[in-house]
């Protein structure tokens, strides 16, 4: 056994320094699989950054009343009855209350507008959302970083970091949103979630503005602790006729979230696994090279009494090794290049949301063993082929 | 035997590293072939027309405009036909059903964009019969399902009714088919009078005015002119071209151009690169055949292209294999991905096996140019 294991360590010590000989054919096969690597790891990163982002704007002690027979902000209305009847409760619905006794909501409304940044000639579409002032502290991670909040009943807006970044928007200017201008007094932070591809103002202010005169979309709730949801929701159904949902903010996202980034990786895993099947070729033929590069020494060692086990080893650890170089650099490239990378897409509310791909640890695990797979199966196959060498006819071959 | 022949047989001197060769620039065009339908298609901007306008709200294009705009807009000399339109968007039963009906004069519909939506005398009547009618795009009534003479609930995300429900029911009119297949197809074309006198908010206003100018007019201009008539008043608007507004609203949801880029290029070096080294290896490896050629009086030119050859033999075989199955794939699709295989995307497609096949040719086809016999011959 051991015996075996010395003529492998032999075998592929010989393959490997007999790699220069073969060099730009084994380039490409790195170069192939490294390639391989960054298209998966890209989408990954992509998909994953787009969660990331959802998730972390979702609250699992917020609940977000939603009616209308939806269970998104768009296209959910809830009756002003139903807001009455909920605030005039006094015994215990699961909701945290002020001091002085009244529930700790916010009645929010989404209106999508097109802000033209100075000098583009694109819009980019927003969502604009107007809350009563307990909105933002209910969110969880949201805090003013420049600035202050919206004062009621003003055109007042606050604007989320990434958004304000990206437009170059400073606290004291103007902009105009809809028909009417507004102006920034503040900025917030809401760690890199969803949030904060938003900008928020004061409710009426919005209401009037886009003539949404008593409309309220959706109504957030800050929950007495994360396992009073399902009180709320049997409390809800004692209330009104009307069908309400009430979902925890967490779910909310992560339920938008779950379409978009099953899309990106949709579209990602059949390239990337079409471009793994190309490689894979390719990583056949640098090796079926490499026997063939080898024929004379592969079939003198087996001469000598080498195992076959050994001829298959040695080619097929230099494969692996190969793709594994790849993959490193794959990961290197895909992680220099895609980690922190700015994106945007249209999400929830049907408004812009900037996202950042991640280039995380399963991301890396899950590209890294796509590329370590082109290796295994694409060197078998010519390895096989260098323990069935004939030894007499490869011998004669370079009489 | 002739040329051809020749280059082929050395093709298939060693089958499996051809065919391996072969499923290589398969796969490359195969990508290439998926992605470019993708772009090309309804999907992408490439069916929208340069010419006919959308003006719309400079607030966003949720926000309304009010209808009295039209008289000032067919006041221009240069407008040829004007129509307008509420947009509703909401779903079928279930909430990923998403499906647009654009709600519209019928009779301005068919002067503006009768042409390139395929609309047929007999279809107008249809959708003129009754106030609550709809057309249905192809695309739209093969993926869903929907055939003429049925009864639809349409629940709007946004666009609510007087009695506040947002269940908005039509009876299915006909479909139409479109220009060609790069037209978009994936709405309903439903009437104004209906939507506008039973929705709750923005009575009497418009989401869209659609332009066509004359023929004669520069549609840039009177782009400009039109934003100008309405710069101070109290809802500015944008006017861009069916295309312009496509490109930058698919712009928002990604970049897809870039995306596809990428990836084609991606997908195009790694195969260039084996290609090449796979050839010059193989070429290096027959040396003394080469000699033999040159020996019997081959001239150097013509063994050159007979390396030349062999390598645009195997990518002729492995493009056209990588085309056909992108073919194939696309006529199986899912008509919502609007995949559209046209003939440019072919031409452009059949033009870079061309040039590639020249080009990874080339090193290996110089090397056998420059061998001489009498190195070759020593080889053995």
């Amino acid at each position: 056994m051991s015996s075996h294991i010395r003529q492998s360590f032999v075998m592929t010590r010989a393959n490997i320094f007999s790699l220069p000989r073969r060099v730009s054919i084994s380039l490409s096969m790195v170069l192939s699989v490294a390639l391989v690597v960054c298209v998966l790891a890209g989408f990954l990163s992509m998909a994953k950054g787009f969660e990331t982002a959802l998730q972390s704007a979702g609250s699992p002690s917020v609940a977000v009343l939603l009616g209308g027979g939806t269970n998104q902000e768009t296209g959910s209305d809830i009756p002003a009855s139903v807001i009455r009847t909920l605030e005039a409760k006094t015994d215990d619905i699961g909701v945290a209350r002020h001091d002085d006794g009244s529930l700790i909501l916010s009645r929010e409304i989404v209106v999508t507008v097109d802000v033209k940044p100075v000098g583009a000639d694109a819009g980019r579409t927003i969502a604009l959302r107007g809350m009563d002032a307990a909105g933002s502290s209910i969110r969880d991670n949201v805090h003013v970083s420049d600035g202050r909040l919206f004062a009621s009943g003003t055109r007042e807006i606050v604007v989320g970091d990434r958004f304000a970044r990206e437009l170059g928007l400073l606290v004291g200017e103007t902009i105009r949103l809809g028909t009417v201008d507004w102006l920034v007094v503040g900025r917030f932070s809401a760690q890199g979630s969803a949030f904060e591809s938003e900008i928020w103002a004061d409710l009426d202010a919005v209401r009037s503005a886009f003539d949404r005169q008593g409309q309220v979309q959706s109504l957030r709730l800050r929950l007495a602790e994360a396992t009073s949801l399902p009180l709320l929701q049997s409390q809800l159904s004692t209330i009104t006729t009307t069908p309400l949902i009430a979902v925890s903010e967490a779910d909310l996202y992560a339920a938008q979230s779950g379409r978009t980034a099953s899309l990106i990786r949709l579209f990602g895993w059949p390239l990337a696994l079409l471009m793994a099947i190309g490689a894979t070729a390719g990583a056949l033929n640098t090796m079926m090279n490499s026997v063939s590069d080898r024929t004379v020494e592969i079939a003198t060692v087996r001469a000598l009494g080498f195992s076959r086990l050994s001829a298959f080893m040695g080619t097929w650890i230099e494969a692996i090794l190969l793709a594994a170089i790849g993959v490193a650099c794959g990961l290197t490239i895909s992680w220099l290049a895609f980690n922190g990378w700015q994106a945007s897409t249209i999400g929830a509310n049907n408004a812009r949301m900037a996202f950042q791909l991640v280039v995380t640890g399963d991301v890396m695990l899950i590209a890294g063993m796509l590329g370590l797979a082109i290796g295994v199966i694409g060197g078998a196959l010519p390895a096989i082929a260098a323990t069935r060498l004939p030894l007499a006819t490869a011998l004669r071959s370079r009489g | 035997m002739t040329f051809l022949d020749l280059a082929r047989k050395n093709a298939w001197r060693k089958p499996l590293r051809t065919a391996l060769l072969v499923i290589c620039i398969a796969v490359a065009f195969l990508i290439y072939g998926l992605t470019a339908s993708f772009v090309n298609g309804s999907q992408g901007a490439s069916g929208a027309s340069d010419d006919i306008l959308g003006v719309m709200s400079a607030a966003g294009r949720t926000q309304p405009l009010p209808i009295s705009y039209m008289n000032r807009i067919e006041g221009d000399p240069d407008v040829a036909a004007l129509n307008y339109m509420i947009r509703l968007r909401g779903f079928v039963v279930a909430e990923k059903n998403v499906v647009s009906v654009s709600a519209v004069d019928p009779q301005r519909v068919m002067e503006v964009s009768g042409k390139e939506l395929g609309l047929t005398p007999q279809l107008l009547d249809a959708l003129n019969l009754q106030r609550d009618k709809v057309l249905v795009g192809r695309a739209l009534a093969d993926a869903q399902g929907l055939q003429v003479g049925q009864n639809i609930t349409v629940t709007g995300f946004d666009l609510a009714r007087q009695d506040g429900s947002r269940n908005w029911s039509f009876g299915i009119a006909g479909i139409f088919d479109g220009e060609n297949a790069s037209t978009d197809t994936y709405f309903m074309l439903g009437r104004y009078d209906y939507l506008n006198a039973a929705r709750a908010r923005n009575r009497d206003t418009v989401d869209a005015f659609v332009v066509r100018p004359k023929v004669s007019a520069s549609a840039g201009e009177l782009a400009v002119r039109i934003d100008q008539m309405f710069a101070n008043s109290a809802a500015p608007t944008r006017t861009q071209s069916e295309k312009q507004f496509l490109e930058a609203f698919l712009r928002q949801y990604a970049d897809v151009g870039l995306i596809v880029d990428l990836v084609v290029s991606a997908a195009f070096i790694t195969l260039l690169m084996i290609v090449i080294n796979t050839m010059v290896f193989a070429v290096r490896e027959r040396t003394f055949e080469i000699g033999v050629l040159k020996a019997l009086g081959f001239s150097g030119m013509q063994v050159m292209l007979l390396v030349l050859g062999e390598t645009l033999f195997v990518f002729a075989v492995g493009g056209s294999i990588g085309l056909v199955l992108a073919k194939l794939l696309v006529a199986i699709s899912d008509p919502a991905l609007g995949l559209v295989f046209s003939m440019p995307v072919l031409a452009k497609a059949l033009a870079i096996i061309a040039f590639l096949g020249l080009a990874t040719g080339a090193l290996p086809a110089f090397n056998a140019l420059r061998t001489p016999v009498i190195v070759a011959f020593r080889g053995r």
